[in-house]
């Protein structure tokens, strides 16, 4: 039973910790500070989203749409640098993934449809607006180096991704944990309608989760864009899933009402060590897919199966 | 050893005498059953005994063992210690179907309904009968449900959905279901607890038809008054161990709280002077709901408690929500003379409006949440650090323990899940949470609604002196007219969405409220010209 306990608390941790013992012994340069601060900085794309999606989930939704976000947020930024400077190539591109944001945000909570149709929808239409914003351009080339260093460059040993996912964490975290708009959204994931009646403006609230995790992942788009010197209309592709992957992976409950800041960010982490595992003993990218689902899977049922027999042993 | 085994023989026939006279009596009897959840004994050695065709009430306060007992009949738990024993015979309940099996049928409090499905498919779910094709013989399904139903004098068509059915006829399509089962034993778990006072007379008729059919019922109750009206026979339950039986003819109310609580309670004194003077605090003008309130006024006194009575569909409810921004509204509402715009329900927090939900699980509670954070969340405006915006846990912490403290609110760890704390716990969380912030006004819908009576008085004590101490304003929607007689300075009684009555001092009685919630009655008190 004290197990479950263990493992309910610090289950990732462990697995984290097996996982690297096991990939050290088969490569002793696993241990390398270059590969562990690298791992972190692949970990940081999946990472970011699945931030902002923890948060969605914690306040009773979830976004299909990221993918699409971040894909049209790479394109905006590769096609702006040119011509308007990297900065307010960047600002557009966020702008655009908070606007996308709120676009859902306002069907889900004003249109009152549910956030799998609506995102299911937007996800669509915004992968049609890539295809058009893009005709005919894609791939599209950054050749200003600077993108690249500000977006995927180090500060001293340190990749800026990384130190861009540390950032969102703490205060994703602090936002979650101690303000008011944390508690309110966990409100509304656990039991909406009691928290419109408690005083909650429940609609805005959704409204910036939304835009949050449309700034999550444009914010993604715009370092994937700088990390690759491109954007095509493949760049996002299949993001939504990573991102819930790593936030469900991470222990946040799909029925709302709580987020797990800080597993999302170890699952995300241990996800990209997976890969690195898989990449290592040369499995290809379907394989990666494959244990990726697993992974979900037997991450979600250990949760489940764990809390039954402690609430049994309760 | 020849004296030995004499001696033993000698025990076993006494032993069996004894049985045999136990069996002749009781058709249900649990015998020293002990049951614990971790730390907790929730029964301890229960002797519970019931007879063929009574209807035998199991009392007691929230946590006192009553659901445990119910679920161990229903083979839902198993007791550590102790045997079950039905019509004469050990049994042994595994599993829900086991006892279902032996004729036991358990109707929860919450129904377990499946809403879009017919009565008929709800009554005989899993059981259904196949044409030989293989597909379901719906004549004969609808048919064998359209008999149960006559037989409970029930006019509900088996086709229904039943979703489309009121709170009381699902409560008959769980009876039907039980009387499906072949059930000898019926048990209700707080079956009036949803129901309105004419739903629940339908109710006890029924109750007492299955009497007469000689059906044995088990009545799971906190309303003492119901149980005059139905019950042969009372057993109360008080932290987990049987304190007594009791044929109700032979006792009394007092005697029944006494045991539940294990002392007298005392008696709420009722406010007998006035405040000298009176203080305008809310000032209600033609209020207008969806024209199902009409010209509603209303001025409420600072530190008097306003009840607001009327049968469901009244309005009173209406009124309530309007108040607290959830329905919207026409017509003027002062706020210590100051005019208020209650456009939604944020906007009557921050105008020191405070609201207790009707509904305390579908509009109160946060179930994920912790037990603190359900306490402070309409409170976190206050708790914000002035620069970082970040909540003060201290302040909160300080926030929970004071209110947690003066409610007498019981709980294992402030950052264990709501869900941990019984029902009449969780209501006073509500009532905290609606306190927190520190309101000048107090909207409170059904507050003591299925609860039990030693958590039902302190909240009325607490009542009185937010008060008399606080001078808060409160206004009390209440179903059960004692409740509103014995806490209210004033009633105002609603029919059709209008005010039937204005009661005060002499006039603020049961009939009083009764005759203006029902009939024709008009009163309004002398000496509430003001309104």
């Amino acid at each position: 039973m004290n197990y479950w306990k263990l493992y309910n608390r610090y289950g990732l941790i462990i697995v984290i910790l097996i996982l690297g013992t096991f990939l050290a012994i088969i490569n002793p340069r696993f241990l390398l500070p270059y590969t562990l601060i690298n791992i972190l900085a692949q970990a940081s794309y999946a990472a970011i989203g699945g931030a902002g999606m923890t948060l969605a989930i914690a306040g009773g939704g979830f976004d299909l749409s990221v993918g699409s976000i971040l894909t049209l947020s790479a394109c905006v930024v590769a096609t702006l640098v040119p011509t308007h400077g990297i900065l307010l190539a960047i600002l557009a591109a966020l702008l655009v993934g908070i606007l996308l944001g709120v676009g859902n945000g306002i069907i889900i909570s004003k249109l009152d449809v549910t956030p799998f149709i609506a995102t299911l929808a937007t996800l669509n239409i915004i992968r049609g607006l890539v295809y058009i914003y893009t005709a005919g351009r894609a791939p599209i080339l950054i050749r200003d180096a600077r993108l690249n260093a500000i977006t995927a460059g180090r500060i001293g040993p340190v990749p800026v991704p990384v130190i861009i996912m540390i950032v969102v964490f703490i205060v994703f975290y602090l936002v979650l944990e101690h303000t008011r708009y944390g508690r309110h959204l966990c409100g509304i994931g656990s039991n909406e309608e009691a928290a419109k009646v408690t005083g909650i403006n429940v609609d805005r609230a959704k409204i910036i989760v939304f835009a949050i995790t449309g700034l999550t992942a444009a914010m993604v788009g715009v370092m994937r864009a700088g990390q690759l010197m491109m954007a095509d209309s493949d760049t996002g592709f299949g993001y939504e899933l990573t991102a819930i992957t790593v936030a469900l992976v991470g222990g946040t409950s799909l029925s709302g009402g709580s987020g797990n800041m800080v597993g999302t960010f170890l699952a995300a982490i241990f996800v990209t060590m997976i890969n690195y595992g898989l990449n290592l003993i040369g499995a290809g990218v379907f394989v990666r897919q494959l244990t990726l689902g697993a992974l979900l899977i037997v991450a979600v049922f250990a949760k489940s199966y764990g809390g039954k027999i402690l609430a049994v042993s309760k | 050893m020849r004296q030995g085994g004499i001696l033993y023989v000698d025990y076993q026939i006494g032993v069996m005498q004894k049985m045999k006279s136990n069996n002749d009596e009781y058709l249900l009897e649990t015998e020293s059953i002990s049951k614990n959840f971790g730390a907790v004994e929730a029964l301890k050695k229960v002797d519970f005994k019931v007879e063929a065709g009574e209807v035998h009430a199991l009392i007691g306060e929230n946590g006192a063992g009553k659901s445990t007992l119910i679920k161990i009949l229903g083979g839902v738990h198993q007791p550590d210690k102790g045997k079950i024993k039905l019509e004469n015979e050990y049994v042994n309940f595994k599993n829900p179907v086991s006892s279902q099996e032996a004729g036991i049928s358990i109707i929860f409090q919450h129904f377990k309904l499946m809403p879009d499905l017919t009565v008929a498919e709800n009554i005989f779910v899993g059981r259904e009968d196949l044409k030989s094709n293989g597909l379901i013989d719906w004549k004969s399904l609808n048919g064998k449900s359209k008999d149960i139903l006559t037989r409970l004098d029930k006019n509900i068509e088996p086709e229904t959905p039943v979703k489309q059915l009121t709170v009381a006829e699902k409560q008959f399509v769980e009876i039907a279901r039980a009387l499906s089962f072949d059930a000898k034993i019926v048990i209700m778990d707080e079956p009036t607890a949803c129901l309105n006072e004419e739903e629940s007379e339908i109710l006890f008729e029924t109750i007492r038809e299955l009497e007469k059919d000689n059906y044995t019922i088990i009545y799971v109750s906190h309303r003492l008054e119901e149980i005059f009206k139905i019950a042969d026979k009372a057993t109360v339950l008080r932290d987990g161990e049987l304190i007594g039986t009791r044929e109700v003819a032979e006792t009394s109310e007092k005697e029944l709280v006494r045991m539940m609580v294990g002392s007298d309670i005392e008696n709420l004194v009722k406010k007998e002077s006035e405040v000298e003077e009176k203080e305008i605090i809310l000032d209600i003008k033609n209020m207008k709901i969806n024209s199902q309130v009409n010209n509603f006024d209303l001025t409420l006194y600072r530190g008097e408690i306003v009840g607001l009575a009327g049968i469901k569909g009244s309005g009173r409810n209406k009124v309530a929500k309007a108040l607290a921004g959830i329905l919207p509204f026409s017509g003027e509402v002062f706020l210590e003379g100051e005019k208020i715009d209650i456009n939604n329900p944020w906007s009557a927090l921050d105008y020191g409006i405070g609201h207790l939900p009707q509904e305390r699980n579908d509009e109160g509670i946060f179930p994920q949440m912790s037990v603190k954070n359900n306490l402070t969340i309409k409170a976190l405006k206050k708790l914000e650090r002035k620069l970082t915006k970040f909540i003060d846990q201290n302040k909160e912490n300080v926030i929970f323990d004071k209110l947690a403290n003066t409610m007498n609110i019981k709980f294992h760890n402030k950052n264990d899940t709501i869900m941990s704390l019984s029902g009449g716990n969780q209501q006073k969380i509500l009532l905290s949470r609606a306190l927190a912030p520190q309101c000048k006004v107090l909207i409170l819908e059904e507050p003591t609604q299925g609860i039990d009576v030693g958590a039902k008085a302190e909240i009325h004590k607490l009542m009185k002196s937010l008060a008399d101490e606080d001078e808060i304003a409160i206004l009390m929607v209440s179903s059960e007219i004692p409740e509103l007689v014995r806490m209210t300075d004033r009633c105002i009684v609603m029919q059709r969405g209008e005010i039937t009555g204005i009661l005060e001092g002499e006039q603020l009685n049961n009939e009083n409220i009764v005759a203006c919630a029902t009939g024709t009655e008009r009163i309004k008190s002398a000496n509430s010209e003001v309104i």
